[in-house]
């Protein structure tokens, strides 16, 4: 579960992150690229082109006033009202001296890197959050956040259009200015899989995940047969029988597919029950195989078995070797009279709530602490000779011979 | 504080175990605390190695506290008998060859650990290697054991034998003969030490 949290906000970032934007530039761009590069329409721009052209752009240090939609993309220039009006009106009429990328990669973190000491100002519904007019820098990055509830995309562009057409007649006196108008995100996407494939149907097998018999409890998502370096799944649930004793505990459970029938054969003994073979029958070839586990299957009596993925059976004989292999297997066998609403038992996972290196390890600490515990015990027992110590009298003195 | 220590772990000790095992008893898992599938999943690596520190940790404890009784009786003895000081050395000589015991069984058993690797060629290989953890944690344990009861006992002898040499010097000598009595014991358990550590084979033949 966790892991399906944190998959989700990876895809999206990864989307996000593959995703291009429209940048349109116009001003006084430098001559040279007003001839040479006016669209590119049939490749998407990488990051680091993006930085090339900027810099190419930049290198006369003009005053740079990026604007900065929420969303934008190339639908949205083409975009018109229900009279025909376009809605941005402003870039049409600059058309002559400005720059059109379709598709830039990362366009608003390339453009952050090549600013310097750039100045970030936000629109919102209660206008420019400082002037521009009284800033010394060379960049300015205003964010258009006014976007208001109910208006429509159009109505939207068309009042940036106005603002930005307000704002560049404000900067004729900065000298060279060039006006970058993209977004961080695109807001046309289309999810570039799910075109529907004509396939050969394949028969479902009819039964759906549970396979339950009498006396026998089992979900399945498939089972397949590899032999001969062949794949097979078992298709087409032409149903079961079983039959058990309760008295001896034995159960065998039958299931019949196209491709031949399986027999699986569980027995009970000393509290468990145990999966221990299954009988692979076959009409066309003719394949009668007993096949056997390739790790023990067992449970206690009142439980299912629901530990791996998949849990296969092979054949011991190494010429012709078949293995039938369960995927995502849960079973329970029961020796008495069930049917499919028979609810299963606690299900046995193969993990215990104390692995066993968690019990060495307590062990050894145990052992660890009772050692310590026990010196200080000691070592407070100790007691010293004070039968002659007498803090009044006079200490003995014992001559040694010179 | 002793006592209210050793309560208080008794305490703790004897509320978690029953509800744990009474949580497995009573869902119906009570098979699955099972004493069979901890010695089997557990390392033999583990069971090595507590035996050799059994072997040398036990013996020098059992040594320490044999010399410190003897010892001290010695140095006490000898304020007023100086002429003892000599003699009964011998008894703190024994003490300390439980240690030396100790010591040598370790050493041997650090020999025979060896790496084996995981996935087993053969079951009788993983046999082989699990076999050789419990005997060396067996070996380690008898002779720690022992010669910790061995230590005890020759340096309450030796404390005896120190008082009773001070206040009179004829008596030492047949003392000595408990002590190498007392001191034949640890030899014993070096003996069946070394003598299962024979059966000892580590790694991946």
């Amino acid at each position: 579960m966790a892991f399906c949290r944190l998959l989700f906000p990876l895809l999206v970032l990864s989307v996000a992150s593959a995703s291009t934007v429209p940048v349109f530039l116009w001003g006084d761009l430098s001559s040279s690229s007003g001839n040479s590069l006016k669209s590119n329409p049939l490749s998407t721009v990488s990051a680091q082109g993006f930085s090339e052209i900027l810099n190419n752009e930049l290198k006369d240090d003009p005053y740079v006033i990026v604007f900065l939609e929420e969303t934008l993309s190339v639908e949205d220039f083409s975009r018109k009202n229900n009279e025909g009006d376009i809605s941005i009106p402003y870039l049409y009429d600059n058309l002559s001296d400005a720059l059109y990328l379709p598709s830039v990669e990362d366009a608003s973190r390339v453009l952050e890197e090549v600013a310097k000491g750039a100045v970030h100002i936000k629109l919102t519904q209660n206008g420019l959050s400082a002037a521009i007019e009284d800033k010394n820098n060379r960049f300015m990055f205003i964010a258009l956040k006014d976007a208001m509830e109910g208006e429509s995309r159009y109505d939207l562009l068309r009042r940036h259009s106005n603002f930005m057409e307000d704002q560049i007649s404000k900067l004729e006196k900065k000298g060279d200015v060039i006006a970058v108008y993209t977004a961080r995100n695109p807001s046309w996407t289309i999810p570039d899989t799910h075109s529907r494939v004509r396939r050969q149907a394949n028969s479902s097998v009819t039964n759906g995940p549970d396979y339950s018999l009498d006396g026998l409890r089992l979900y399945l998502t498939g089972v397949t047969l590899d032999h001969s370096n062949a794949s097979v799944t078992f298709t087409n649930y032409a149903g079961g029988s079983s039959e058990y004793n309760t008295t001896t505990g034995v159960l065998n459970g039958t299931l019949n597919f196209d491709q031949g029938s399986l027999t699986l054969n569980f027995h009970r003994a000393a509290g468990y029950w145990f999966f221990d073979t299954v009988h692979f029958v076959q009409t066309n070839p003719a394949v009668d195989e007993i096949l056997y586990a390739t790790d023990d299957l067992n449970a206690l009596l009142d439980f299912s078995y629901r530990c791996k993925q998949s849990v296969s059976f092979k054949s011991i004989n190494e010429t012709q070797e078949y293995k039938v292999s369960f995927i995502d297997i849960k079973v329970q066998p029961f020796f008495g009279p069930t049917n499919a609403s028979t609810p299963f038992g606690d299900s046995f996972n193969c993990v215990g709530f104390f692995s066993a290196p968690i019990w060495s390890g307590l062990f050894v600490v145990f052992i660890l602490l009772s050692i310590t515990f026990y010196g200080i015990m000691t070592m407070m027992d100790i007691k010293t000779m004070d039968r002659f110590d007498d803090p009044k009298g006079k200490t003995i003195t014992i001559n040694a011979g010179e | 504080m002793r006592y209210f220590l050793s309560y208080l772990f008794v305490l703790l000790v004897g509320l978690a175990i029953p509800i744990f095992s009474l949580y497995y008893v009573l869902n119906g898992k009570g098979e699955q605390i099972s004493l069979g599938w901890f010695l089997e999943n557990t390392s033999p690596y583990m069971w090595g190695t507590l035996g050799i520190a059994f072997s040398v940790a036990l013996s020098v404890v059992g040594a320490a506290m044999g010399i410190h009784t003897t010892g001290v009786s010695i140095v006490g003895g000898g304020v007023k008998a100086p002429r003892i000081k000599t003699k009964n050395l011998i008894s703190v000589i024994f003490c300390e060859a439980v240690a030396i015991y100790g010591l040598i069984t370790a050493i041997v058993l650090s020999g025979m650990l060896e790496k084996y690797s995981e996935p087993f060629t053969s079951v009788s290989v993983k046999q082989q290697n699990w076999m050789a953890g419990y005997v060396m944690f067996g070996a380690g344990l008898a002779v720690g054991l022992v010669n910790l009861f061995c230590g005890i006992a020759v340096g309450i002898v030796g404390s005896g034998a120190a008082l009773a040499d001070a206040a009179n010097a004829a008596l030492f000598v047949k003392i000595l003969i408990v002590e190498i009595f007392g001191s034949a014991i640890g030899l014993f358990g070096l003996i069946v030490g070394i003598y299962m550590t024979s059966k000892v084979k580590m790694g991946n033949q």
